[in-house]
């Protein structure tokens, strides 16, 4: 049986009050450093296309090496999450921010001095991946679900989230005025540098890690690996989260080129980026804090669901400024919202304890379906000359995301019987 | 809420409102018009 958040027991007393009070100003402060990671973490690396057309053109390197480095990055941060969840889960999550934080660092130093586009992948693809892999969300999640007894955590968690689609939004305009303003190879060091500041952070977002609240069963790394494994809404979980990664892919990467196909006006297409970016703040927020009141497999589902109904809306009507910055500003607000209820259901079947290692292995799954987006959507358009198959599989692939989370059982899993 | 809950809410708002509007203004711009049309702007 779990054991009640410490806090708990002790409030009905004016020493317990203050016991009470000191471990909600702790959480605060994991909460905030935690937060300012994430949005240092999730904003720079948001920001790297823009450096493609300045440092392609500057090195005479072709753009599919730029695209190739950004690729690799996306795919080692995904095959690396559940790893470093693992490392922090069973031996505490500082060692693996500062470790991510140096790897990130360095990275995108070396971003800065790659020689060759084999060098660039090294640093941007290897070294920048396994950066975010231990800096941002299984690490980053599993400190706050941590920190916050389970009646809190669904707000710890979008907030932390919402942090993340605020650097994601705002270290853009941050990135093009420091290009504009200093050159590429500077503003890379510039962004090195904050990188680096993810180290001092991580010493504050882990003052109390493992130590702070109830963790859920005590069990081995195995042990709860095949308790997940042996659950249908794990799967169903991991399943829905690869549709997401496909489908925010797919408009992130190929909405700017459907747009110019149907004849609109590059700023259209800008404007519909920049509100996805601003509206993904408050979605995630809202969206996440809903988790407080409803149960999240149905908010998710809903998620997903409405998704498919923006989607279908923007298709069938005629394209117009208008109806790219409708769009825009919907898919924004359904955007990263996800992330904290995906994030919330797991900590509420199987506790916190292996948190970080569990939703780096959906968020793989996640990583994998946003490869799969970017490519097959590409690879379509080569082969047809046109978005329809790829859009069609937008719809399908949300509706069955949408279906998928509904028989999750979110009650607490129980614990597998130990032989006597 | 009290006053001075209300006070940082508005500053919160002044300054967020602040951001943001510049943030779009960098957005929309010319510069960010050709990043945007490398493909690339969001390596999501």
């Amino acid at each position: 049986m779990r054991a009640s958040h410490p806090n708990a027991e002790s409030v009905g007393t004016p020493a317990g009050a203050d016991a009470g009070l000191h471990a909600t100003r702790r959480a605060l402060v994991i909460l905030v450093f935690s937060s300012v990671i994430l949005t240092l973490s999730m904003g720079i690396r948001h920001s790297f296309g823009l450096f493609l057309q300045p440092m392609t053109t500057d090195l005479g390197w072709g753009r599919e090496s730029f695209a190739l480095a950004i690729a690799v990055q996306n795919l080692v941060w995904g095959a690396s999450q559940p790893f470093f969840g693992w490392f922090a889960d069973r031996h505490g999550a500082r060692r693996v921010l500062l470790v991510g934080g140096l790897f990130y660092a360095a990275g995108v130093a070396l971003m800065a001095s790659a020689a060759t586009p084999a060098a660039y992948t090294l640093a941007a693809g290897l070294l920048v991946g396994l950066g975010l892999g231990g800096t941002t969300f299984a690490v980053i999640l599993g400190v706050v679900g941590r920190a916050y007894p389970p009646a809190k955590q669904a707000n710890a968690f979008a907030v932390v989230t919402a942090a993340g689609s605020f650097g994601q939004f705002i270290l853009v305009p941050v990135a093009m005025g420091l290009i504009g303003g200093t050159g590429w190879y500077q503003a890379l060091l510039i962004f090195a540098l904050a990188a680096a500041v993810i180290m001092p952070l991580a010493m504050g977002a882990t003052r109390n890690d493992q130590q702070t609240n109830d963790l859920g069963p005590a069990q081995s790394t195995g042990a709860a690996l095949r308790q997940a494994f042996s659950h249908k809404g794990f799967w169903l979980l991991t399943g829905g989260f690869f549709a997401c990664g496909f489908q925010l892919l797919f408009i992130a990467a190929h909405l700017p080129a459907y747009l110019v196909d149907k004849g609109l006006d590059p700023k259209a297409g800008m404007l519909a980026l920049a509100l996805i970016g601003l509206f993904n703040i408050f979605g995630s927020f809202f969206l996440g804090r809903l988790g407080l009141r409803y149960r999240r497999k149905y908010i998710l589902s809903i998620i997903y669901f409405a998704r498919t109904l923006v989607i279908a809306a923007f298709l069938l009507v005629p394209v117009s400024t208008w109806s790219v910055a409708l769009f825009g500003a919907a898919m924004g607000f359904l955007w990263l919202g996800t992330v904290p209820l995906t994030n919330g259901i797991l900590a509420r079947i199987f506790g916190t304890r292996y948190m970080s290692m569990l939703f780096g292995i959906t968020f793989f799954s996640h990583q994998l379906g946003s490869f799969l987006g970017g490519w097959l959507g590409g690879w379509v358009f080569d082969l047809t000359h046109s978005y329809d198959i790829a859009w069609t599989a937008l719809l399908g692939v949300g509706l069955v995301a949408a279906l998928i989370n509904l028989p999750i059982d979110e009650q607490p899993a129980p614990l597998p019987a130990v032989p006597q | 809420m009290t006053r001075r809950g209300w006070g940082y809410t508005a500053a919160a708002a002044i300054i967020g409102g602040a951001v943001v509007v510049w943030a779009l203004r960098i957005y929309l711009s010319p510069t960010a018009v050709v990043g945007f049309a490398n493909g690339l702007f969001w390596c999501n």
